[in-house]
This record gives C-alpha cells, sequence and structure tokens, in this order.
C-alpha cells in the first residue's frame, strides 16, 4: 500500500514531464492520470482500516546526514485521508472543465495541472516539516502561472497579489516551524548525545506531548504559523485576495483554489498548531474562535451583496471555511471530525460550484447574475445538478454539508456549554448562537442567486401562466445547449459523494475518528485543565447549587482526574 | 409476513421509489402518465399505514408494549471521552464532554406515529389523485408527481424518526419540498419568491430547532427520544428544559405558521392548489404540531413552556381568524383559516394534560380531511373559473358546479362546527381540555383568557368561512371572462376526492368522538404517559354546556355572515366602516402588517449591512493590503536618491560612516 500512495504522489509529476503532443493527447493523458491518482486513491481509502496503525507510510529514504535528519517521510492518517482523496476526485473534475475551455498552449497548462496536483497531494501525506514546507510552497508557483496566464482580464494582478500575499505569510510560517524543530533539538531533558535536528512530524508531535514548549513561546510560534495558515485558509480579515484570485483564475484553478488549496491552511492548523502547541490553541480560543465567527458572519453579508456570481461563491467560501475554522478551534471530538468532513464537504459543494459557474460562463460569456435569468427550462440538466450543488451548500440535511456541519456545530455548543463553566462562558455561548446566523444567511444569498439564475424569468419568454403558456418563446440565446456528457460525467461523481457522505457519513467520520482524536488530545486536556481550574475558582457558587450538581462535578473531577 | 417493521419501512419507501422512478422516466418515458407510480405508491403506503393502525391496535389490546423500532443503518458515531458512562449518563443529566454521538437511521411505530401516518397517506392519496385531473396538461406533470412522492416521503419519515436529528433530516426535508412545490411555477416571480420565502423563514424556525437539539444534546448527552424523555423525567423544573422547550416551539412555530412566523403560509398559495391542500392538511404544517405532541414528556415538565405553546396558539388563532374575515382571495382565507385552526392546535397542545394533547391530534385528524377538502374544493372552482380567486369576482355558482358546491357546504359546516359533523367534536374537546385546565392547574388565569379567546375564535370561523361561502356559491352568477366555455363542474377525477374527503370531514369526528378509540389508542404511546385521565375518562359535567355554548355561537356566526353577505354589498361595507372605527377592518385588510414590518425590521436592515460589509471589504480591508503591498515600493523610492551612482558621495557617506564609529567606539 505504500507503493500506491508513492505513486499515487508522483504520477502527476511524472506525468507533467513525460506527456507530450497536440491538445487532445495533452487532455486525454491527464485525464488518463488523473483517474489513475483516483482510483489509487479509492483504493487507499477504502482498505484504510486495514492497516495496524491507521495510516499507509513510506518512510526509507533520507536526504541529510546525522544531524540534519530530514527524510523523506510520506504517511496517510485520517486526517490527510480525505483530503488527499478529495484532491483526487478534483483534479478530475478539473481537467474535465478545461476540456473546451483551454485552447491556448494546452500543453503547457495541463503540465502545471498536473504538477500542482502532486504539489496538493505532497502537501497532505508529508510526514517531515522541510518535506511539507517544500510541497506547500511547491503548490504556489503552477497556481500562479495557472491564474496568470489563462486567467480573465485582471490576471496579472490577481496571480501577484495572490501569489505575495500567501508567500508573505508563509515566510512566518516556516520560522515558526523552524523554531519548534529547534525548540525540539535544545530540550535539555534530552541526552545530548542522543541528540539529532529531527524534522519528522509525528517524532516531533510526540516529543512536545511529553515536554510541551514554554506556554508563552508556544504563543509566538503559533503566531508565526497562523500569519501563513490563516491565509492560506483564509480567516476574517486576511481574505481579500481570495475573491479576486478566484474571478480571475480559469474555471480549473478556481476549483483547486477553493476545493483544495483552503484546506492546506486547515490542515496545517490542525496538523501543527493544535497537534503540537496545545496550551497556545487554549489560550488564543476565544480569539481564533471570533475570528471564525467574523468569518461565518462577514462572509455571508459580503456575499449576499454580490453581483457576480463567481464572487458570491468566493465569499461563500469565506463562510464555509469559517465554519471550519471555527468546528477546529473548538477542539472537542465532535466539533473537529465535523470540521474535517466539512473541509471536504466544502471542496464537493464549491468546488461543483465553480465548475457550474465555468460551464455558465462558457454559454453565455457573463458571470453576472442580472444577465443570466431563468435558465431552468433551457438548462434543465445543469439546473438540476447546480440545484444539488446549491442544497449541498447550505447544508440541507441528507446531503454532505449537514453531515459535516451538523456534528460541527454539535461540538461547538459542547464546548460552550461545558460544565463547570469556563470563565468565558458567556464568550463561546455568544459565539456558538450567533454562528447559527450563518446557516440562515447561507440559504438566503444561496438561494437568492439560484432563483435569479435559474429562475426567474426572461423577457419575452413565456406567459404569466407560467408553464402552461410557454411553447413558442424565443429569446437571443435560444440556440444554448444543455450538459453534454463530458460535463455530467465531471460533475456526477461530486453528487455521488455529496450523496454518499449525506446519508452514511459514519463510514467517512469513522477512518479519521482515532487520527483526530489522538491529533487533539493535548489541545483538549489543555482546555480541560484550564477550564476545571476556572470551576475551582468559583467553588463558592457551585456549595449554593443543588447537591444533584454537586454530585455530578464530584463525579466528573474523578473521571477527568488522572 | 406483513409485520409492523416491514409495514413501517414500506410506507415512506414505496413513495421514495415512486418519486425517483418518476423522476428518471417522467420525461421521456411516463410523459402523461406520470402519475401511476406515485399515485399508486402513496395508496399503497396508505393502505400500509393502515394495516400498520390495526396491527398497533391489535397489539394494544393483548397489552403488549406499544412501540416498535427498525434500525436501518448508523448516521453517524462520534466517541465522547468517557464511553462506557456514556448510558448511565444518559440517565443522569450533566456535563456533556464525555458522551457518545450516536445517530441511527432508525424508525419507530407507536400510537402517535401510526395515527399521523395514516392520516398523512390517506389524504396525500385523495389530494394525488385529485392532481391527476388538476395538473393534466401541465408541462412540469412529471415533476409535480416526482414532487409529491418526495413530499410525502419526507413526511412519513419525521414522524416516525426515532431520533431528534433524523427529525431534524425530514423537518428541513420537507422544507425543500415545500419550497420546490411552491416555486413549482417558478417562471412566475410571485411563486419563486414564495418559495423562497418559505424556505427562508422555515430556516428561521429550523434555526431554533436545531439549537434546541444542541441544549438537548449538551444537557442530556442524548438526542434518542426514549433516552431523552427517560432523562427529563429525571431533571423536572431545569431551567434547561424550559429552553429547550421554547427553542423546540420556534421551530415548530417556523413550520406549523403559528405567529410570528407563519408569513410563509399565506404566499404559499402561489403554488398549485393540490400542494396548499397537501401542506395545509396533511404535510409539513401539521410537523410542528407532532413535534410539540410527540416532544410532550418534555413540556410537561414546564409551565413556562406550557404557557408559551398555548399563548402562541391562543394568539394566532385570534390573529388569522381576523386576518380571514377581510381576505377577498378565497385560498388567502384558507390559508389564514389553516392559521387558525393551527392554533388551536397548539393550543389544546399547551395545556400539557393528556386531555388537551388528544384533543389537539383530534383536531389535526379533523381539520385534515375538511381543509384538505376546502382547499381541493376551491381548486375546482379555480379550475373551472380559468385561474380566478377573488371571491369578488365571482358569485352564484352553486348551480353550475353541484358537487363542488355541496362538498364545499359539507366542509364549511365541519369547519364551522355545526353538530354532528367533525369540527364540532375536535373543537369542542380543545376547549374543554382548555376549561377543564384552568379549573385545575398552574396559570389558571392564563387559560381562562385564552378559554375566552377560543370561544369567540369560533365565532370568526364561521364568520369567514360562510362568507365566502355565500358570495362565490349564492347570489347573482358572475363568471370572470378568462373562465370561457369551461366553467362548469370539474371532471370526476376531481370531484371524486372531493367526496370521499366530504365523507370523511363529516363522519370522522363523530365515530371517533362516540367510539373514544381515537383517544384511547392514542394514550397508548408512551411519549403522553403520565399526562392526566383521558377524554373518556373525566367526568361528563360541563360537557354539555361547552357544546350548546359553541352550537349557538356558531349559528349566530353562520345567520350574521347569511344575514350581510346574501343582503348586497352595502351590508357588508357598512360593517367594514364600523369595524374601521378602531382600525380593526385596516388592520384585518393589512394583515397586521407583517410583511411590511419584517421587511423593514429584518430584511432592509441585512440588505444594507450585506452592501455596508460589501463596502468595506473592498475600500477598507482590501485597501489596508494594498498600502502594505505598496509599502516596499514607498520605502524603495525614499531611498532611491542614494543610490545616485555619484562615486564622490559614496565615498562621502563610507567617511561619515567611519567617523560616526569611531565616535562611538571612543564615547
Amino acid at each position: 500500500m505504500a507503493q500506491t500512495l508513492l505513486i499515487a504522489l508522483f504520477l502527476p509529476l511524472a506525468g507533467a514531464l513525460l506527456l507530450r503532443g497536440n491538445r487532445d493527447w495533452m487532455r486525454l493523458g491527464s485525464l488518463l492520470v488523473a483517474v489513475v491518482v483516483l482510483i489509487a486513491a479509492i483504493v487507499m481509502a477504502v482498505r484504510y482500516k486495514e492497516c495496524p496503525e491507521g495510516g499507509f507510510a513510506y518512510n526509507d529514504f533520507t536526504w541529510a546526514g546525522s544531524l540534519l535528519d530530514v527524510h523523506f517521510h510520506i504517511a496517510l492518517d485520517g486526517l490527510s485521508l480525505w483530503l488527499f482523496a478529495l484532491t483526487a476526485l478534483l483534479m478530475v473534475v478539473a481537467v474535465l472543465v478545461s476540456w473546451e475551455a483551454i485552447a491556448e498552449r494546452t500543453s503547457l497548462y495541463y503540465r502545471l495541472l498536473l504538477i500542482l496536483e502532486t504539489g496538493m497531494l505532497g502537501v497532505f501525506v508529508a510526514r517531515d516539516i522541510i518535506l511539507f514546507y517544500v510541497f506547500f510552497e511547491f503548490t504556489l508557483v503552477p497556481l500562479f502561472f495557472l491564474i496568470g496566464i489563462w486567467g480573465g482580464p485582471e490576471r496579472r494582478r490577481a496571480a501577484a497579489k495572490f501569489f505575495l500575499f500567501t508567500f508573505a505569510g508563509s515566510v512566518l510560517t516556516l520560522l515558526g516551524l523552524l523554531s519548534i524543530v529547534l525548540w525540539n533539538y535544545y530540550e535539555p531533558s534530552v541526552d545530548p548525545a542522543l541528540r539529532s535536528l529531527t524534522f519528522s512530524i509525528p517524532d516531533l508531535t510526540e516529543a512536545l506531548r511529553n515536554h510541551p514548549m514554554d506556554p508563552t513561546l508556544q504563543i509566538w510560534v503559533f503566531l508565526a504559523l497562523f500569519a501563513g495558515f490563516a491565509i492560506k485558509v483564509p480567516l476574517w480579515p486576511l481574505h481579500t485576495w481570495l475573491p479576486l484570485a478566484h474571478v480571475e483564475a480559469p474555471t480549473a484553478g478556481s476549483v483547486i483554489l477553493a476545493g483544495v488549496l483552503l484546506k492546506v491552511g486547515a490542515y496545517g492548523f490542525a496538523r501543527f498548531n493544535v497537534a503540537m502547541l496545545p496550551q497556545a490553541t487554549a489560550a488564543l480560543m476565544p480569539w481564533l474562535l471570533w475570528l471564525s465567527l467574523a468569518g461565518i458572519i462577514y462572509g455571508a453579508l459580503v456575499a449576499l451583496a454580490q453581483t457576480d456570481i463567481k464572487r458570491l461563491v468566493a465569499y461563500s467560501s469565506v463562510s464555509h471555511l469559517g465554519f471550519c475554522m471555527l468546528g477546529l478551534f473548538a477542539v472537542n471530538r465532535l466539533s473537529v471530525q465535523g470540521s474535517v468532513l466539512q473541509m471536504v464537504n466544502h471542496g464537493l459543494s464549491t468546488g461543483g460550484l465553480f465548475a457550474v459557474v465555468g460551464m455558465l460562463y462558457e454559454r453565455f460569456h457573463t458571470r453576472q447574475i442580472a444577465e443570466l435569468i431563468g435558465l431552468a427550462r433551457r438548462l434543465p440538466r445543469l439546473c438540476f445538478f447546480a440545484m444539488v450543488l446549491v442544497l449541498s451548500s447550505i447544508a440541507l440535511p441528507g446531503l454532505n454539508g449537514f453531515a459535516g456541519e451538523f456534528p460541527l456545530l454539535l461540538g461547538v455548543f459542547q464546548r460552550a456549554w461545558a460544565e463547570p463553566a469556563p470563565a468565558n462562558w458567556l464568550q463561546l455561548r455568544v459565539i456558538a448562537v450567533l454562528s447559527m446566523s450563518g446557516v440562515i444567511l447561507g440559504a438566503w444569498y444561496m438561494l437568492w442567486m439560484y432563483q435569479r439564475v435559474f429562475f426567474a424569468k426572461r423577457k419575452g419568454e413565456g406567459k404569466a401562466e407560467g408553464e402552461r403558456g410557454v411553447g413558442k418563446a424565443a429569446g437571443r440565446n435560444t440556440i444554448v445547449r444543455d450538459m453534454s456528457v463530458r460535463e455530467m460525467l465531471c460533475l456526477s461523481p461530486l453528487l455521488v459523494m455529496i450523496f454518499w457522505i449525506g446519508l452514511q457519513p459514519s463510514f467517512f467520520l469513522d477512518r479519521m475518528a482515532p487520527t483526530l482524536n489522538d491529533l487533539i488530545k493535548p489541545a483538549m486536556e489543555a482546555v480541560e485543565r484550564q477550564r476545571m481550574n476556572d470551576g475551582r475558582s468559583r467553588k463558592s457558587e457551585v456549595r449554593n447549587a443543588s447537591s444533584g450538581e454537586r454530585l455530578r462535578i464530584s463525579s466528573f473531577e474523578r473521571r477527568t482526574s488522572p | 409476513m406483513l409485520d409492523i417493521k416491514t409495514l413501517l419501512i414500506l410506507i415512506p419507501a414505496l413513495p421514495l421509489v415512486a418519486a425517483v422512478l418518476t423522476a428518471a422516466l417522467g420525461a421521456p418515458i411516463l410523459r402523461t402518465r406520470s402519475h401511476l407510480p406515485v399515485v399508486a405508491a402513496i395508496a399503497l403506503s396508505s393502505v400500509a399505514s393502515l394495516l400498520l393502525l390495526a396491527r398497533m391496535q391489535e397489539q394494544a389490546g393483548q397489552g403488549r408494549g406499544g412501540q416498535e423500532t427498525v434500525s436501518l443503518w448508523r448516521w453517524a458515531d462520534v466517541a465522547g471521552d468517557g464511553q462506557n458512562a456514556a448510558r448511565q449518563e444518559a440517565l443522569s443529566p450533566g456535563h456533556s464532554l464525555s458522551r457518545d454521538f450516536r445517530v441511527d437511521v432508525a424508525l419507530e411505530a407507536d400510537s402517535l406515529t401510526a395515527a399521523m401516518l395514516a392520516i398523512v397517506t390517506c389524504i396525500s392519496t385523495l389530494v394525488a389523485i385529485y392532481s391527476i385531473g388538476y395538473m393534466r396538461g401541465d408541462l412540469g406533470y412529471w415533476r409535480f408527481f416526482s414532487y409529491i412522492g418526495l413530499f410525502v416521503f419526507s413526511m412519513t419519515m419525521l414522524v416516525s424518526a426515532t431520533n431528534l436529528v433524523l427529525l431534524y433530516v425530514f423537518w428541513e426535508a420537507v422544507g425543500l419540498c415545500s419550497y420546490l412545490l411552491i416555486g413549482f411555477w417558478y417562471e412566475r416571480p410571485a411563486a419563486a419568491d414564495a418559495g423562497k420565502k418559505a424556505f427562508l423563514v422555515n430556516r428561521i424556525g429550523d434555526v431554533g430547532l436545531a439549537l434546541g437539539i444542541f441544549l438537548i444534546w449538551t444537557t442530556y448527552g442524548t438526542v434518542d427520544f426514549r433516552e431523552v424523555f427517560a432523562a427529563a423525567g429525571n431533571s423536572a423544573g431545569d431551567w434547561r428544559t424550559t429552553v429547550i422547550c421554547l427553542l423546540l416551539l420556534a421551530g415548530a412555530c417556523g413550520k406549523s405558521a403559528q405567529v410570528p412566523l407563519h408569513v410563509w403560509l399565506p404566499d404559499a398559495m402561489e403554488g398549485p392548489t393540490p400542494v396548499s391542500a397537501l401542506i395545509h392538511a396533511a404535510t409539513m404544517v401539521t410537523a410542528g404540531v407532532y413535534l410539540i405532541a410527540r416532544c410532550m414528556p418534555l413540556f410537561a415538565t414546564s409551565v413556562t413552556a406550557q404557557c408559551a405553546v398555548a399563548t402562541v396558539g391562543g394568539v394566532t388563532a385570534l390573529l388569522g381568524g381576523i386576518i380571514a374575515v377581510t381576505q377577498t382571495d378565497l385560498k388567502r382565507i384558507l390559508a389564514y383559516s389553516t392559521i387558525s385552526h393551527l392554533g388551536y392546535m397548539f393550543l389544546a397542545l399547551g395545556t400539557g394534560t393528556l386531555l388537551g394533547v388528544t384533543a389537539g391530534m383530534f383536531h389535526l385528524l379533523t381539520h385534515a380531511f375538511f381543509k384538505a377538502l376546502l382547499f381541493l374544493a376551491a381548486g375546482s372552482v379555480m379550475h373551472a373559473m380559468g385561474g380566478v380567486i377573488d371571491i369578488r369576482r365571482l358569485g352564484g355558482l352553486r348551480r353550475r358546479m353541484p358537487v363542488t358546491h355541496w362538498t364545499f357546504l359539507v366542509g364549511c359546516l365541519a369547519i364551522a362546527g355545526v353538530w354532528p359533523l367533525s369540527g364540532f367534536w375536535s373543537k369542542d374537546a380543545i376547549v374543554l381540555a382548555v376549561q377543564q385546565r384552568y379549573g385545575s392547574g398552574a396559570a389558571s388565569t392564563l387559560f381562562e383568557a385564552l378559554f375566552v379567546t377560543a370561544t369567540f375564535g369560533v365565532l370568526l370561523i364561521d364568520f369567514y368561512m360562510f362568507r365566502p361561502y355565500f358570495l362565490v356559491f349564492w347570489g347573482k352568477e358572475r363568471i370572470p371572462a378568462v373562465a370561457g366555455g369551461h366553467a362548469q363542474e370539474s371532471p370526476r377525477v376531481m370531484t371524486a376526492p372531493l367526496i370521499a374527503l366530504a365523507l370523511g370531514a363529516a363522519g370522522v369526528g363523530a365515530y371517533f368522538a362516540w367510539t373514544g378509540s381515537f383517544a384511547r389508542f392514542l394514550a397508548g404511546s408512551p411519549s403522553l404517559a403520565g399526562l392526566g385521565p383521558a377524554m373518556g375518562e373525566l367526568p361528563r359535567s360541563g360537557h354539555e354546556s361547552i357544546a350548546l355554548l359553541s352550537t349557538a355561537i356558531t349559528l349566530v356566526g353562520i345567520v350574521l355572515a347569511a344575514f350581510i353577505y346574501l343582503g348586497g354589498p352595502q351590508r357588508a361595507a357598512r360593517l367594514a366602516r364600523a369595524m374601521n372605527v378602531i382600525g380593526l377592518y385596516s388592520l384585518s385588510y393589512g394583515k397586521f402588517f407583517f410583511d411590511p414590518l419584517y421587511h423593514a425590521l429584518v430584511v432592509w436592515p441585512l440588505l444594507g449591512a450585506a452592501r455596508l460589509a460589501a463596502w468595506f471589504d473592498r475600500r477598507v480591508i482590501d485597501g489596508l493590503v494594498d498600502l502594505f503591498g505598496w509599502l516596499p515600493a514607498l520605502v524603495g523610492a525614499a531611498l532611491r536618491p542614494v543610490q545616485g551612482g555619484l562615486v564622490q558621495f559614496y565615498a562621502l557617506a563610507m567617511m561619515l560612516g567611519l567617523l560616526a564609529m569611531l565616535g562611538l567606539l571612543l564615547m
């Protein structure tokens, strides 16, 4: 299985180097590569539980000598598994949406796309900090060119902004990552003779669990990591590169950007900030939650005011990622599992919506909602696909969005309503309740957009009687064709996943649960300790409480104390 | 071979399969036969529900337990911290960081569910048959039936869910179906808007329900109905239970169109009329009533919550009635009438006694019959009149449409509560339950006021129902021009369901009230255990006086309506003027101005905030970012003169620098 992982990771890169020929060969070859990678990902996801440690690992290649212990170490665990699979899936979608849309310099285009795939897959499987960082930066370059060459009219500005913004942040991230490594190296409790400058992520996680960093230092390192990851996510108010990049990017670029690259930031938060810096996570929790909440509401409000459908979807991403971060930073099992599932869900629904926007653009050469009106009759199939994606995006129960959002919010509430209440209980509860407004606003802007684009009636088409009267309607664009087989093939896998996750999330949650529970354990304990301290300082209140209450608290203390 | 478990699966599965089949084959193959799978499936499902009902009764007769559960698959299972402690913890509510979040896709039948299933599927069957005629020739024929199948599926799943999460899933699914069906003629802006409004207003209520579920989870550590109720029994008087109940009530208000979230229901008239009948009578709006009836063990522990439910119900009953009196659109009159009747059901549930709950459910049953009947009859009028439904433009139709006229009359008499039609019995039961409640128990003043409200509401019902009846079917014959040549009785496929519903509306009330079997059967539900004496077990003193009182009021209302609306338009105008002395007419005609109020208070401020946020995003945040982007360039520009390329300048700078360093060293 480890070989499968290795092949899946490097096949796209090999494809990028080896594929040559005209447009037809390039796109066929790329599709083949993407499909093979997807199959590999599916095989690994299905057989994931057979693996005793709960992950596939490949680790027998060392770069440097004894001092710099840099390994080529890749592995799949519960956190990376579904993001890896999502990347593989969305790459197939990306190749298929580019099929007709990209006519110029196709050879370069598909090569960049494939290089990008290796970069993204690498981020999720790298288990060595240097390797992680290489892949992390590696994703920037191909996307920079994809936006800069095949983008819209303002592509240069968008590409530059995207690159500089994310690059500026990631320099600080590197600093943070290196300080973790160095801190571990100079840890006094370790015998100097046995010291090695390890960059291994699992080793560092384990080491920091045994001898955590100094809390103040943790906060600084947290903030350094935060700079890069928060821009990637993007957390409010570092999001402004996103709408521009999305609007200007070619469709495949938007699909990948929203579907995968935003998750790289969230993944980094989970892998490094939460897992390695538990005290800082606990201490900064209210701030992080406020930022996430701001993203949820602000993103939804700005989306409501958009007239460009692509911008609307882009801002909806800000709102959705706000939910993901809310769940992650609430550090408890439900919310974190919901959050990771929601990352995948967002990739499916928003990736699909961007593909739909691309399909509309190919037909009508506009993205203005006001100009795209009443398409349901002319594009019934697209209307159906778009409806499922929209409903998934607004978290309709039975579809995937709900399966992520519900546990996520449940976990956030559990955190906010924990007893004995932490000192900041009021803040947490206000955040938890306010986050629900995102659910309403999300339905509002999405349905508003959907209604305008698909349901409203074009002037001069049909009669007031609705369907009964329509027949000889004629508009300027009546010959527009509905979805082709290729386009349906492109969106169908997304729909299958949307229904599958929605109907049986346990299949997905079960596979990620062990890793995630282990990953957030230190942070959860840190939060719990803080809470119990708060609880103890308010003993007098407890004494006044009813006897039942006292009983429960004492039983809780018994259970949580070692 | 058809045991309860199989039936329980079949009832929702049949409509689902039919809906998917119709969606897949409707356009290319079935076309004008698209109704076949769905109508057949819903009909079979109603047979299955009746069978289920019989089986349940059989079981109850043998004294066996009242619940049967069938688990399909595990939806989610997220381990808590202390996995072994989870079950014990569920019985003693406490802090929450140790529980498993386990949700099964499982169905459960008890008598409450069985009764709901029977009502939903039977009414839906008749509505679906009626739709064959009503929707004939529509381009979206297959789409319509596919949605109907999905709607019935969602509703049957909703009432048989075993846990709150599954209930929530179908709670929203029902909302989605209503969105699709209300906006069925999506090219009409009003229809698309109404669909969206229904979805959004419902979503506000849904958020209340979701919050309630979250709080239930954090309080009891489980979302399973049975476990929650067991835990709730141990935590009586906890403030959290009250808050939970209020949140559930918010959810129920959204779905059951109670004040202040009732605004979507009248707009829902934009959908095809059978949809209105389905939404108002059998599916959708009854979900809220069901939720509260199901969660009675929670409501039973909190008097505050009971008062809230009853007050919401009472206010809605009154408001809906007052608004209905002045509307001119027949379907809207019926819509406000539904709102007001749902208010009655809430009022009954708010008493928190078994008597009240059974009365509420009984009213749900009878209301399903007569409201479906009235809507379908209205649809029949609309069908014949070319889509016109304004009662001012219609008149004297009783000769042209005899079946519609007679069935509509039966519906009016039933809804007005004329003895011995069904409305009489159920409304009587509600009024009686409220009367009993203020006689004994807490908050008696409130319930006394609600009793007066409910009694007065009866007068309104008679008046607002007989007003359109007299205007449309009596007087001079008025037929709008658009009706053209087809101003005649509707086809048999439409009148047959009308007759069936009329028989039901006339008979069910008397049958169940006399035999008392409905109340007895419902009382077997574990959800309703321990709520006090059932209907039959009460002394019947006081019952007759209430029956006499309400009959007298009913007669007054009908005679009043006849006097005013059979006598010519000037009498109505005079009444309107008299009422407007205190502004009541304007208030009623303007529907108490809820819509403009919400627009001013919610919609516009939010849209304004959205504009503001968009502006802020573009100018302020992005502006700051660009400023940062310019910073290196600015610094560069400031330093550029230094690199002049003059060697003498560099030499001078070097010397000055050396001197400065030396100076520093010396000091």
